[in-house]
């Protein structure tokens, strides 16, 4: 058996690689604006949100936030992370100025723009996105109270 | 085919009744009057009584000016005097020649949503009228219900409405609505666009191209609703096949197990079905009637065999009190290997059903994704177009970039995802069904340790008995082998009843099949283009006629997807290029098109089958400046349709004189000096 000679050259191209939805800028960015969005006053601290944000990121939802309304001083019902590509979009959120630094019950927070104000009003209408978190967020947004969030998160820690 | 033969408004104030009756023929009618007169009060009344006015946008608030909701005077310099009561009626009458009064309250009268009508009568006699009946329209099913005045206005007309899907992913009838902007040309916004506009909030996909379908009847669209509705039967003769199946499997699933039916419907099925019911017995799987006829033949070998004493036979005894023994260790040890790998199955099927969860929630995330991108620019910059808000780089489009890859693409994300769950989905299936066999396995394994446990007590108890009695242990085996043909009999004669229906679906299911693959393609039929051909020769010729500068009128061509016209010009090298008509037209030339395109289509009518109702209201057509001549022309040209059966309605604010002699005799000339609405002469009035 005889090899060619002059051998066929391998050439490699770089495919692009799946990534999970919840990556995804549009939407997170939208996630963002609909957590304050439901929020009182359309502001909440960025523990709140990190709360929401985990909850509704991993599959657990309603039932744990249950807990967190009606829980206990210094008990976190669940072991929560901090994710960075949230932080990242908290980021984009406040870049594209949907969204401005507050301070929220001694907490740093966000408050949305009039433009985010909008933003959310127009997701809210779109009735095919975003369902399942939208029926999430409608109910626990609004009667997780910032006090809930300090209770949870230990009355001694400040912002996070 | 529908006309209307007269048109009757009435305003009642607390001194009088002002009113006007507007007597309309077949051929062109022209209702000649002065701006702000009432003209379009007129024709809207039409759309008004027929309870049409959502085809002019989703409002549904009364289209019709404050002369006929709030108050009105005479002449322009007389005071005004409020409006206590006010209705509208229509005389219509189809193509058998049929009559019917529809008469819609506005103020003071019946709920608004309520149409009164009146098979028999004229409005122009004033005589008796027919029976009456009332029906709604607005709320929900009133194109669907009997007592919608849609429904009832569709029979009418002797229209069949074709079901259309929706963006919802639902399907509906083509409203009347969405129809009309195709037969009448409303004043304000009628005019913006050459077909239609169609009314969006119905939310019918593809809505230019499916109205045109139905009123040219085309054949294409037939073959297509054909489809879906094969489709539709399909999916349910699957879905009862799903059902009976999972129901034979649930009852197969106490003894034994099922083979041989596929999870779909199979024309192999169909014609020689191969299902198989199975036991487990003595380590392997057993068709069940192969286990019955054995169990039989061992009951009859037991009944002719005669009965010992327990003397004699207790050597035998204890040899099988024995067997029976070993065998009950045997089976406890397979049960328990048995039991061991369902759960190993177990772990599998849970480990694939949450890898599916996971990668559901992923697409629909990613799916969510995509949609959001119709907020474009209101998601910000790094969402919309994934810069960086503050320092304008791009940022790629995830939230943590993977080192050097480079992320899919959202559509390709989408089909990725979608196939990983084709794959996890079929994986979870043959997982589900080697836990199903493994529970049969299982059973089979329980049902014989249970079989030999008795057989060992009532050996052990045969044993026990005084020597001279006749030994019990034939008789017990002959009763427990018998309730066992028993059980499992009837088990047999319900799947084989089961068997039948199964196979009657898969007959049905082939049938559709069949039907399926001998529909034609989805394209237009040799007879469509026909009509098509005819249509745009039609508006070509009438563009001729009008003054259709913009381009040459033959270089106007009818798209063949929903009929729009398109301009085909030739480029640098001589190909031809086909472009949409926007800009390139100027405004009174888009006006001199949708003359063309309108008459066209009401003139196709007269020579192929189609279903236009044969009539065409235009509301000053006079639009955009357009010059006299060519409005003459086109009502010239609209004034030949008196020859053929069909009725042209047109208000005009032109002067009488040259739109008299444009159409000389031809067309039937109503013409108010004034107000169209005027104060009806009193009873004392009369006599003086």
């Amino acid at each position: 058996m005889s090899l060619p000679s002059q051998p066929e050259r391998f050439s490699f191209r770089q495919r692009p690689i799946p990534v999970p939805g919840d990556l995804r800028i549009e939407w997170r960015v939208s996630l963002i604006v609909l957590m304050l969005g439901h929020s009182r006053a359309k502001q909440a601290s960025l523990a709140k949100l990190h709360i929401l944000n985990d909850a509704i990121r991993g599959k657990r939802s309603a039932h744990l936030l249950e807990l967190v309304v009606n829980s206990k001083a210094g008990m976190m019902p669940w072991t929560f992370r901090i994710e960075p590509a949230f932080a990242r979009a908290v980021d984009f959120v406040v870049g594209d100025k949907l969204a401005d630094w507050t301070t929220s019950s001694n907490r740093s927070g966000l408050q949305l723009t009039a433009k985010g104000i909008a933003l959310f009003e127009k997701l809210k209408a779109e009735d095919d996105v975003l369902t399942a978190e939208k029926d999430v967020l409608a109910v626990y947004a609004k009667s997780m109270t910032e006090g809930a969030v300090s209770l949870v998160i230990g009355s001694k820690r400040r912002a996070m | 085919m529908i006309h209307v033969r007269h048109l009757r408004l009435r305003s009642i104030t607390a001194t009088r009744i002002y009113g006007a009756d507007i007597p309309l023929k077949a051929g062109l009618n022209i209702i000649q009057a002065n701006n702000t007169s009432g003209k379009s009060t007129s024709l809207q009344a039409i759309i008004y009584a027929l309870g049409l006015e959502r085809s002019l946008g989703p409002q549904l608030t009364v289209p019709l000016p404050y002369a006929m909701r709030e108050r009105i005077h005479p002449t322009e310099d007389a005071p005004y005097e409020h409006v206590l009561q006010s209705y509208v009626e229509i005389e219509i009458e189809n193509g058998k020649k049929q009559s019917l009064i529809v008469r819609r309250d506005i103020v003071g009268g019946k709920d608004t949503k309520l149409v009164q009508t009146w098979n028999q009568g004229s409005l122009a006699q004033n005589g008796k009228r027919g029976e009456q009946r009332d029906f709604f329209v607005h709320d929900g099913g009133a194109a669907q219900r009997e007592d919608g005045f849609h429904t009832y206005l569709t029979t009418f007309i002797g229209w069949e409405l074709p079901v259309v899907p929706k963006f919802d992913g639902t399907e509906g009838p083509l409203y009347l609505e969405a129809i009309t902007p195709m037969l009448f040309v409303e004043q304000k916004r009628g005019w913006s666009a050459i077909q239609g506009p169609f009314p969006t909030f119905l939310k019918i996909q593809d809505v230019a191209r499916r109205v045109m379908e139905f009123l040219l009847d085309l054949d294409a669209g037939k073959i297509r609703r054909q489809r879906t509705e094969l489709r539709n039967a399909l999916a349910s003769v699957s879905q009862r096949w799903a059902d009976r199946r999972q129901l034979l499997e649930d009852q197969a699933q106490r003894v034994g197990r099922l083979r041989g039916i596929p999870m779909q419907p199979s024309a192999e099925f169909a014609l020689a079905p191969d299902m198989k019911l199975e036991l487990f017995r003595d380590e392997e799987w057993l068709p069940i009637d192969e286990v019955v006829s054995e169990t039989k033949a061992r009951i009859s070998e037991l009944e002719v065999a005669q009965i010992e004493t327990t003397e004699d036979a207790a050597p035998e005894l204890l040899k099988r009190l024995e067997t029976a023994r070993r065998a009950i260790d045997d089976l406890s040890a397979q049960a328990e290997v048995v039991r061991s790998e369902l759960g190993a199955e177990h772990q599998e099927q849970q480990a694939i059903r949450a890898r599916l969860d996971s990668l559901n929630a992923d697409l629909r995330r990613n799916q969510d994704a995509l949609k959001l991108r119709r907020l474009g620019s209101d998601l910000g910059q790094a969402a919309g177009e994934h810069v960086c808000p503050t320092c304008h780089q791009d940022v790629g489009n995830e939230l943590l970039p993977a080192v050097e890859n480079v992320g899919m693409g959202l559509e390709e994300n989408i089909t990725f995802v979608k196939s990983q769950i084709d794959l996890y989905g079929t994986a979870l299936q043959s997982a589900s069904q080697r836990v199903q066999d493994c529970q049969a396995r299982y059973r089979g394994i329980e049902e014989a340790l249970q079989e030999r446990q008795a057989e060992l007590r009532s050996l052990r108890q045969a044993l026990l008995q005084p020597s001279s009695a006749p030994s019990r242990v034939v008789i017990e085996e002959i009763v427990r082998s018998q309730a066992f043909v028993e059980r499992i009999g009837s088990l047999d004669e319900a799947a084989s009843i089961a068997g039948a229906e199964l196979q009657r679906l898969a007959k049905e299911w082939s049938e559709l099949q069949d039907a399926m693959k001998r529909l034609p393609a989805d394209e237009l039929t040799w007879a469509d283009r026909e009509k098509i051909d005819a249509f745009q020769a039609s508006v070509q010729s009438q563009l001729e006629n009008y003054g259709f500068k913009s381009f040459q009128p033959t270089e106007i061509i009818l798209s063949r997807d929903n009929f729009r016209p398109l301009a085909v010009t030739r480029g640098k090298d001589g190909a031809l290029i086909e472009q949409e008509i926007g800009y390139e037209v100027s405004a009174s030339d888009a006006i001199r098109l949708k003359w063309a395109y309108y008459l066209a289509l009401l003139r196709l009518a007269a020579v192929k089958s189609t279903n236009h109702t044969g009539v065409v209201i235009f509301d000053e057509p006079g639009q955009q400046e357009i010059d006299a001549q060519a409005l003459y022309a086109l009502l010239a040209n609209a004034a030949e349709q008196g020859a053929t059966s069909q009725q042209v309605i047109v208000a005009t604010s032109e002067p009488l004189d040259p739109v008299r002699s444009a159409v000389g005799s031809k067309a039937h000339i109503v013409s108010f000096p004034g107000f169209i609405l005027q104060p009806l002469p009193t009873v004392e009035d009369l006599l003086g």
